[in-house]
């Protein structure tokens, strides 16, 4: 019986599968779950913004400018975490530390511009139950929130390894995981944008 | 010779003005098929740039297309599927 190849990083691969390491192949799984799951909700809200009116007037009161500054930081965060993958390749524990950390900076400030959004929007009286695309909106990217947070929590483990060299030459390449998963949250907010502010 | 891909500056550089140009055709004097056509296709760019580049989509093993393309194509042949009734039952989408 062979032994699972050990590539990069020192995560085992499938045997008649050596390039993909097995970390990686979990992550791929585990996105295209996520993706039946906001697949099924933005399909949901697609189809009944078709066929129920109202929601344009609805849509009127969301927060636009700030959606868009969300937007800009959830991209750039997507730029520092690939960074912080190219410093691993590069062998520059201290580099990919710093790029962790601003990404970990980038994603609470990602909440705490969301959590201002959500104030407005509750002191203007628009809760979930205060109509269908409501209900559709703090669903979604309430949602989008939570997985901003497993992310932040995910980065912020690897930020720790390597500001502190905790295992860090066991655990580098899982930089590249988080990386993919953080990019999927990343594209989850480049629908959900358009989808809730801009149509 | 080696095919050489654009730096990730360069993609974010391209994300950031593709966030404009989403914003901005968002506010268009044009008809809403229009603008909703402009908004969508700004984001899907912005998608295939970040899965292409960030996620290295570009030069991935056939398992991993694959394992993203089935719950990919189930989710939009599912909302796909349901769109009949949509113009059946509720005689299409409300006039704007």
């Amino acid at each position: 019986m062979s032994t699972p190849a050990t590539p990069l990083g020192g995560s085992p691969s499938l045997p008649d599968q050596p390039d993909i390491p097995l970390g990686k192949l979990g992550m791929w799984w585990f996105l295209s779950s996520e993706i039946m799951v906001f697949g099924g909700l933005l399909g949901a809200f697609i189809l009944e913004r078709i066929a129920a009116g109202g929601w344009v007037e609805a849509s009127e009161h969301v927060n636009t400018q700030v959606a868009a500054v969300n937007t800009l930081i959830l991209v750039t965060s997507s730029f520092t975490i690939v960074q912080a993958h190219a410093a691993v390749n590069a062998g520059s524990r201290k580099r990919a530390a710093r790029y962790l950390l601003v990404t970990v900076l980038l994603g609470l400030t990602f909440l705490g511009v969301k959590g201002y959004e959500y104030a407005g929007e509750i002191s203007h009286g628009f809760t979930p139950s205060s109509g269908l695309f409501w209900s559709f909106y703090y669903t979604m990217t309430g949602l989008h929130a939570l997985h901003v947070i497993g992310g932040i929590i995910f980065n912020a483990s690897l930020f720790a390894a390597a500001a502190w060299d905790l295992h860090w030459d066991r655990v580098s390449h899982r930089v590249e995981y988080a990386g993919l998963y953080w990019h999927f949250v990343d594209l989850v907010w480049i629908f959900l944008f358009p989808l809730v502010y801009l149509s | 010779m080696e095919r050489t891909w654009p730096s990730n500056v360069t993609v974010w550089v391209w994300l950031l003005t593709l966030l404009v140009l989403g914003i901005a055709a968002a506010y268009l004097p044009a008809s809403k098929d229009l603008i909703l056509t402009l908004v969508f296709g700004v984001a899907l760019f912005k998608a295939v740039l970040v899965a292409r580049h960030f996620m290295h989509l570009r030069a991935e093993h056939a398992l991993i297309y694959t394992i993203i393309a089935v719950p990919l194509l189930l989710a939009i042949g599912f909302a796909i599927s349901l769109i009949p009734d949509i113009i059946i039952n509720h005689g299409g989408p409300p006039a704007p």
